[in-house]
């Protein structure tokens, strides 16, 4: 008695099919597993035993074989648990049913209930791409599933419950679909509770708009966390494309509960404390780590110098490739990252150095060791720096009213469809990602704008790269004008977000 | 050869004292070289140093110091020399020689600036702004080119292409603090660099007083701009007095460490300056130059006006003139492209050109 029916596993990101297969053959019992299951695989045999002897079933009396095809690639993850059940049961023959065209996916309980499993949600794309019609899934994974369309998706209880149904005793209601749908979504917090910054509200437009990180120092109160948190209400709502790329990753770190997807661009502020591991990702099986949970979003980095210099050197690749790679011997996992750093600090060791409500008492070489944890490098991929000083009283007093979220947001969204037209046949989405070969072709200033920039090049002393830097800047100041050329008026602007390269750092 | 002799003599281990006694004999130090122990005595020199000249006569040494400031392009000044800065010679320690690098033809009038190294952003401003404002007059500012006040000072001299000095406590191979070479660089573009150090001299604490009598005694008047009560900007004063020089100060925060020793010195009678135009009526030179000989438009002159109140940040400048955003901000930065303002630490932005 042979039976074969099909389930999923995962790799990284993405879902791959896989067949069990169940031999039962006559002589004294055993239960075996082969084609490189793992640990938690290979505990699911008592697991599945006593599920399936407590659903008031018999588990066959033989030599049990269990095979997962293809041989050759390790199978890791607790979902296996009800496809091998439901596999003994088809060799048994108590399941009649046609179930070719099905995929189960589910951890058992000993009583035969379903438990809810990790990276549901990129399991079933894959089975929907690959043309199986009917998914049985735990019922406490119906949120991540809702708005999943083109595949039929049960929710189940029990084993028996999947039995019955599969034998034709009960009926079971597919889960309805939801439509995408963004406008019920609202962020906690907006920008128009933030009294003066004004400055700050100006670079976060830009940034957000050509997808420039960002970079704020200042001391202890001026608000930099604040305005950072308030970045993702002026990020355009994800497309369905975008919230499946992003809902993937958090299924596969188990974190979709009360949400079926997400929605609008996450927002993730990981502890100074952090390894790189988690930060990256990694693991015997990797799972994505803090720059693929920000993908699409917002990666904070509150007290930027505090942080591991290895962790922030990692950051590196993504910075650069929008996505991070995790090598193993057996395989390679890539997950996304394209994310807009957003790293906050103070200016020195103490906080307030060239603050007027307080006197600095760091040495000149405590700045300088504080300041040089950031490197090179990393600085030269943020394109916007910014000062910020605490609100003083009269701007509190100021009564007029500040602007929002949402007015930031149109012009964001404006800004990011010249950006989408003009990019459309080079690969790129945004401003931020422009190489030296576009920033020539799209980059054009008018006569006034390059007399500016000579001058401001010799003044400040700028480098070839920070000359880059305030291009790329200016072309995002100018698409929020709809401008087609950069004018000095946005070349004098851009300059204005450069200052920590020029004076801070030496 | 008279350089070899100079050095020779400079490097004699006797005191400055006694070795100023010898050359007010009118003798070269050649001379000395070529004279035996009993000419000498003769001369009225002690015998315990005539002995020690004698037995000292070993130019070996020399050559190689001359061979490595040839290439180095140290140069030396001996206290008998014409291009010897003549305010030095009339001080009462005045060193034997001066290694020098840069152009020795120094300005007729001279302004010391001194001040802390640990100094606020208002030191610093005041400093760069006295030093440019100073510079145009053709005012060399001298000073002693360490941290805070002293970098300033020489900065918003060479900003305006002006003549500035500074005077070091170690050699030349040894230059403190290091990230200030690439100032030193600019000084001696069009300045010039003192030391009274051999060029292997590190810069020992004891040097830094010493040095002090040089920077006040090359100048007609000494500025401290932030000092604290104990400060090495202190000694410079009590220097300046010792010599003759006149001594003003720049008031500060009473609260504030650093500006104790300025305000004590108010105190004391030292004259007050609160603009670069209290130090020319001082000099005896008149204010004649144009308030503005940039063109401004409308809105910069505003913004200008605005920030004249005092030092604001870019929310308390917006407030006040309630331009757009963004408008501001490009304003804010042909403004300071055109050398008018300054953004300080901390998001002040300052006038520093008035």
């Amino acid at each position: 008695m042979i039976s074969r029916i099909n389930s999923i596993f995962l790799m990284g990101l993405d879902g791959y099919v896989l067949d069990i297969e169940v031999d039962i053959q006559n002589g004294l019992p055993t239960f075996n597993m082969v084609g490189l299951p793992d640990a938690v695989i290979k505990e699911s045999k008592e697991r599945v035993r006593s599920a399936i002897k407590n659903s008031g079933l018999e588990f066959p009396k033989g030599k049990v074989l269990v095979n997962f095809a293809p041989a050759s690639i390790k199978k890791e993850g607790n979902h296996l648990d009800l496809p091998i059940a439901i596999s003994i049961l088809k060799a048994c023959g108590l399941i009649r049913g046609d179930i070719e065209k099905d995929i189960f996916v589910g951890e058992l309980a000993l009583n035969g209930e379903l438990r809810r499993v990790r990276g549901l949600l990129p399991m079933i794309i894959e089975a929907r791409s690959k043309g199986f019609k009917r998914v049985f899934i735990p019922i406490d994974n119906i949120n991540e599933v809702k708005m999943i369309d083109g595949i039929d998706i049960y929710t189940i209880n029990s084993l028996r419950e999947v039995i019955d149904y599969l034998n034709g005793d009960i009926q079971l209601e597919r889960v309805e679909t939801i439509k995408y749908d963004i406008t019920k979504v609202k962020h906690g917090v907006d920008f128009n509770e933030v009294k003066g910054h004004s400055f700050a509200k100006r670079a976060v437009e830009i940034a957000a708009s050509g997808f420039h990180n960002i970079l704020m120092y200042g001391p202890p109160g001026s608000g930099k966390t604040m305005i950072a948190q308030r970045i993702p209400t002026v990020l355009p709502y994800l497309t369905y494309e975008e919230s499946l790329e992003v809902s993937k990753v958090y299924s596969i770190v188990g974190a979709l509960k009360e949400e079926s997807m997400i929605f609008y661009p996450p927002f993730r502020s990981p502890h100074v404390n952090v390894s790189t591991n988690s930060l990256i990702g990694g693991g015997t099986v990797p799972i994505p780590g803090e720059v693929s949970l920000a993908h699409n979003g917002v990666l904070f980095l509150d007290e930027f110098t505090e942080f591991k210099r290895d962790a922030l050197e990692a950051l590196r690749q993504p910075l650069e490739d929008g996505t991070v790679t995790v090598s193993r011997v057996k395989a390679k996992y890539t997950f996304p990252a394209k994310f807009m750093l957003v790293a906050a600090m103070n200016p020195c060791p103490c906080g307030y150095y060239g603050s007027d409500i307080k006197e600095c008492k760091c040495t000149e070489v405590q700045i300088k060791n504080y300041l040089s944890k950031v490197s090179g490098p990393i600085l030269d991929r943020i394109d916007i720096h910014i000062e910020l000083s605490p609100v003083k009283f009269e701007e509190l007093q100021d009564n007029r009213d500040d602007i929002s979220s949402y007015e930031i947001l149109k012009k964001v969204i404006m800004a990011r469809e010249i950006q989408a037209k003009r990019f459309k046949n080079e690969g790129i989405l945004y401003n931020s990602n422009m190489k030296s070969k576009h920033i020539k072709k799209y980059c054009r200033l008018d006569k006034d704008a390059e007399k500016l920039l000579e001058d401001a090049y010799k003044r400040f002393n700028m480098t070839t790269r920070s000359y880059a830097k305030i291009l790329k800047i200016s072309r995002t100041i100018a698409d929020l004008e709809d401008s087609e050329n950069i004018k000095s008026n946005h070349i004098a602007e851009a300059l204005q977000y450069r200052k920590l390269d020029g004076t801070l750092f030496k | 050869m008279s350089l070899e002799y100079n050095l020779w003599f400079f490097m004699l281990k006797i005191n400055r004292r006694i070795k100023r006694e010898i050359l007010n004999l009118n003798i070269t130090p050649e001379e000395i070289f070529n004279k035996n122990f009993e000419d000498l005595v003769h001369m009225g020199i002690d015998m315990i140093t005539s002995e020690y000249i004698i037995k000292n006569k070993n130019l070996k040494q020399i050559e190689d110091l001359v061979k490595q400031m040839d290439k180095k392009n140290f140069k030396f000044t001996f206290i008998t020399d014409e291009v010897y800065p003549s305010s030095l010679k009339t001080i009462e320690d005045a060193p034997i020689g001066l290694f020098y690098i840069g152009n020795i033809m120094l300005p007729e009038k001279l302004l010391a600036i001194v001040g802390s190294r640990r100094a606020t952003n208002y030191g610093k401003t005041v400093a760069y702004k006295v030093s440019l404002e100073l510079s145009k007059y053709n005012i060399g500012i001298v000073s002693g080119m360490a941290r805070g006040i002293d970098t300033e000072a020489h900065n918003g001299a060479i900003d305006f292409n002006g003549f500035t000095i500074a005077v070091l406590g170690s050699g030349f191979n040894n230059i403190y603090p290091k990230e200030n070479i690439k100032l030193m660089n600019k000084i001696v573009q069009n300045g010039c660099v003192f030391t009274e150090y051999l060029p292997d001299i590190k810069p020992y604490s004891f040097n830094f007083p010493e040095r002090n009598r040089i920077i006040s005694g090359l100048s007609n008047a000494v500025l401290v701009v932030e000092a604290g009560i104990n400060s090495g900007s202190m000694i410079t004063v009590n220097y300046a007095l010792e010599q003759g020089r006149d001594v003003y100060a720049v008031p500060g925060d009473i609260y504030k460490e650093q500006s104790k020793g300025c305000n004590k010195l108010i105190k004391e009678g030292a004259k007050l300056i609160d603009s670069a135009d209290d130090i020319l009526e001082e000099f005896g030179i008149r204010n004649s130059m144009q308030k503005y000989n940039i063109e401004l438009d409308e809105y910069e002159k505003n913004i200008i006006n605005y920030i004249n109140e005092g030092n604001l940040t870019f929310e308390q400048i917006k407030l006040r003139c309630k331009y757009e955003t963004s408008f501001l901000l490009s304003k804010l930065t042909i403004l300071e492209c055109k050398g008018i303002i300054k953004r300080l630490y901390g998001g002040n932005y300052v006038i520093i050109k008035s």
